[in-house]
């Protein structure tokens, strides 16, 4: 595994900003909520690359599975605390506040009663929770054309579809890692493919658009052009860094015998 | 006539089931998802280099529910604005099968650029040949999921009272882990190691000899899909299509209260069913003999 | 609020003890390399939580008792029906008999296990003790969703005025979550794989098994009730 180009506090640091930025900047455009939920995506799939060659006992997606599902847990319980106090604005605040402390209490019984001794595990696990709010967050508010919590609650949350915004996260952070496991796996590449995987999620999501906002066709150009830039490089990357390509025929033999 | 027309859906939603089990199954032998392809991965590894198709998305039932549930809900807003049903449900088919095969393609191309230390080359010819029949198979099978919901949501009489893009969201999951649990073992076990002689399983030792060579060059995946659509697709979907029918066919029938008499007594008939088939083999096949 | 809290920590800690009831034989045994359903544990019990989950919205409006059934019925066909094709894929399509080399004999059966596994392989299949054994775990989980389901659908239904459609989409998108979470830390718990009660690794991983998932059940039922009491 190559060393890290861009190191991992830089990540952390740029997308939680940008993430919570975009959130509140939502109400203006949906642009801004484009560029957190890539934001957010790339923090995922950089901490999962750091704790996930560590073999914890299941496979790779159900680390994730379960970090999403309780980043939506966390959004439920911040719905209720904010109707309780009827508090608008600090809203996306407190989920994220309140992920954070079910990541560490997810880490603490992971590590004193299953006794998996890895001691990045709290602190992936919780950036992991996060960032899996952050881009629910985020492609609701896209959804929604504003992070007014009665308007998301209409559009996203009765019709089930914060479930689809669930899965969507899920395959969107797990995939690059997935796909580009093994002995040659490459930062710049495995980003790239994040990066492009969003855009391509997030034609989706503008697509649902249609049902709520005049401007669903900007959305989806934009996601298209990014797209199309993303896996430009990622091709660029991959076909650099093969050992060999062949159009037809079989492979080499080996010189040292099979 | 209400349960003469409520039995005539339910049959039509099994068959319909059926279709969706066959065509999954064989979609994820020909880009060799999930369990067996922890082998193709360990062959170039311990230096058997291949030309199958070797894709990681992720998990066989997390990748059939997130096709499935985007289907679903570009299904849900194309309904939303009164458009004719039949265009819906294709265009939303369409949609889901184009994301599916970016994904195949890029994670191909990772898999494979990873393992460049064990010098497997990128077979361009590979991609060419497998992904047209890929497509078609995931076109059929969520175009089946799709309508199947849609059967179930807004045709069924006792109406299921979900939306629309969570049905599909668990159905989709459902044929994921049923494929999975049933149909990718006649591929791992029986084609991938097709020198071994019938009749026993793959010992540990055995890890990563796959079977590379075949009756005219390399062993690809699509004579895998030739392979297993003799038995693994249509066993996979009879399965999902006897789950689908037998869950809602006895409270049309009978009434709820008697119909769950009527499943307890389906599933001690499976028991005694499967005990009987367990003696009947060891009866036929017989002990091992030390060698 | 009392017994929405108390329902859903007893049926969130039913379903961990019910996933590991199930025989799960993981990669391994798709090549016919080690017995159990060839899948991950998560993922099986996520499959089964799903079917019992559909088949409850739909006898939403009868007593608890039919409901608790119906569930538990469901997800207990889905088990079965899923069990004996594997079999039948093993027995017709590769041609081993079902035999499991971590016990000596079957108990209900009477048969031996030793000569039947192929040399070098931990056994295939899925014996008639595991295949009781993954019944009783998709009995417990059916019970448990179902519970959880019925406790949150009495508790909305009581305090707003939303149309059916949508509070059974909402009850059913929160019990999704309590299966999604359960699954994945009860799996944590089992490491890898296990064939049923009658397995050693059983006793030894039952307890540890037991107490996470009830603390993470007391984790999501205050936040569900937080939320609930926030509607």
């Amino acid at each position: 595994m190559a060393d890290d180009i861009i190191p991992h506090q830089v990540i952390i640091l740029i997308s939680i900003l940008v993430g919570v930025l975009g959130i509140y900047l939502s109400d203006i455009s949906g642009i801004f909520s484009i560029v957190a939920t890539v934001f957010a995506i790339i923090l995922g799939t950089n901490t999962l690359r750091q704790v996930g060659r560590y073999s914890l006992g299941t496979g790779v997606p159900s680390i994730i599975y379960m970090l999403t599902a309780s980043g939506v847990v966390s959004t439920f319980g911040s719905i209720g605390i904010s109707f309780y106090f009827n508090q608008i604005v600090l809203f996306p605040v407190i989920c994220i506040v309140a992920s954070f402390l079910i990541g560490y209490l997810i880490s603490l019984i992971c590590k004193y009663i299953f006794k998996i001794k890895v001691e990045i595990l709290s602190k992936s696990f919780i950036i992991i929770c996060i960032s899996s709010v952050i881009a629910v967050l985020s492609m609701s508010s896209l959804i929604a054309t504003t992070y007014n919590i009665n308007v998301i609650f209409d559009t996203v949350i009765k019709n089930g579809l914060i479930i689809f915004l669930m899965i969507i996260t899920v395959m969107a952070i797990q995939n690059p890692y997935n796909s580009c496991m093994g002995a040659n796996e490459e930062q710049y590449r495995t980003i790239s493919l994040a990066i492009s995987n969003t855009f391509l999620l997030l034609m989706i999501v503008s697509i649902i658009c249609i049902l709520t906002s005049p401007h669903w066709y900007i959305y989806l150009i934009i996601s298209f052009i990014g797209w199309v830039i993303a896996i430009r490089k990622y091709i660029k990357y991959s076909m650099q860094q093969a050992a060999l390509i062949k159009w037809s025929g079989l492979w080499p033999k080996l010189n040292e015998g099979d | 006539m209400d349960i003469i027309f409520n039995l005539m859906v339910v049959t039509l939603m099994g068959l319909v089931a059926v279709i969706a089990g066959i065509f999954e199954d064989l979609e994820s032998d020909v880009a060799s998802t999930s369990n067996p392809n922890s082998q193709v991965q360990l062959a170039s590894e311990v230096g058997n280099l291949h030309k199958f198709f070797n894709r990681a998305i992720s998990g066989e039932p997390l990748l059939v529910g997130t096709m499935a549930t985007i289907s679903g809900t570009i299904c849900y807003v194309l309904l939303s604005l009164n458009q004719p049903i039949l265009l819906s449900l294709t265009i939303s088919a369409v949609i889901a099968t184009l994301v599916q095969l970016v994904l195949s393609i890029t994670s191909y191309m990772g898999r494979i650029t990873s393992q460049a230390l064990y010098n497997q080359p990128i077979f361009m010819d590979v991609l060419y040949k497998h992904i047209p029949t890929m497509v078609a198979h995931a076109f059929i099978t969520l175009f089946s999921i799709t309508l199947l919901s849609y059967l179930m949501v807004y045709v069924m009489n006792p109406q299921l009272p979900l939306t629309f893009p969570l049905v599909t969201l668990l159905l989709g999951v459902t044929l994921g882990s049923v494929g999975s649990a049933v149909g990718d073992i006649h591929y791992g076990a029986e084609k991938l190691y097709q020198t071994e002689k019938f009749g026993a399983g793959i010992p540990v030792s055995l890890n990563g000899q796959i079977t590379t060579i075949s009756s005219i060059g390399s062993n690809s995946s699509i004579d895998v899909v030739k392979f297993c659509s003799k038995f693994a697709g249509p066993l996979t979907g009879l399965c999902f299509g006897i789950i689908i029918f037998l869950s809602f066919w006895q409270s049309l029938v009978f009434g709820i209260k008697l119909g769950l008499i009527f499943g307890f007594v389906i599933i001690i008939l499976i028991t005694i069913l499967n005990g009987f088939l367990e003696h009947k083999s060891r009866k036929k096949y017989g002990k091992y003999k030390k060698e | 609020m009392i017994t929405l809290l108390l329902s859903i920590i007893v049926g969130a800690t039913l379903i961990g003890i019910g996933v590991h009831f199930i025989p799960v034989g993981g990669a391994p045994a798709a090549l016919s390399t080690s017995a159990g359903i060839p899948t991950g544990a998560p993922m099986i019990t996520i499959g089964m939580g799903i079917t019992s989950i559909l088949v409850t919205s739909l006898t939403i409006n009868q007593s608890e008792i039919i409901v608790l059934l119906s569930g538990a019925v469901a997800s207990m066909m889905m088990m079965a029906i899923t069990m004996f094709f594997s079999n039948l894929m093993h027995i017709y399509g590769v041609g081993v008999p079902l035999a499991s080399a971590t016990f000596q004999k079957d108990p209900i059966t009477g048969f031996e296990q030793e000569e039947y596994v192929s040399p070098g392989t931990k056994g295939h299949g899925i014996p008639t003790v595991s295949f009781i054994s993954g019944l009783i775990g998709s009995l417990l989980g059916g019970i448990g969703g179902s519970l959880a389901y019925y406790a949150l659908y009495t508790q909305i239904v009581s305090k707003v005025t939303w149309s059916y459609m949508i509070i059974n989409s909402v009850v059913a998108s929160l019990s999704l979550i309590i299966f999604i979470i359960i699954a994945v830390i009860a799996s944590y718990n089992i490491g890898g794989t296990i064939q049923g009660f009658y397995d050693k690794k059983f006793m030894k991983k039952i307890v540890t098994g037991t107490i996470s998932c009830f603390l993470i059940a007391i984790l999501l039922s205050i936040i569900y009730v937080l939320f609930i009491g926030g509607l």
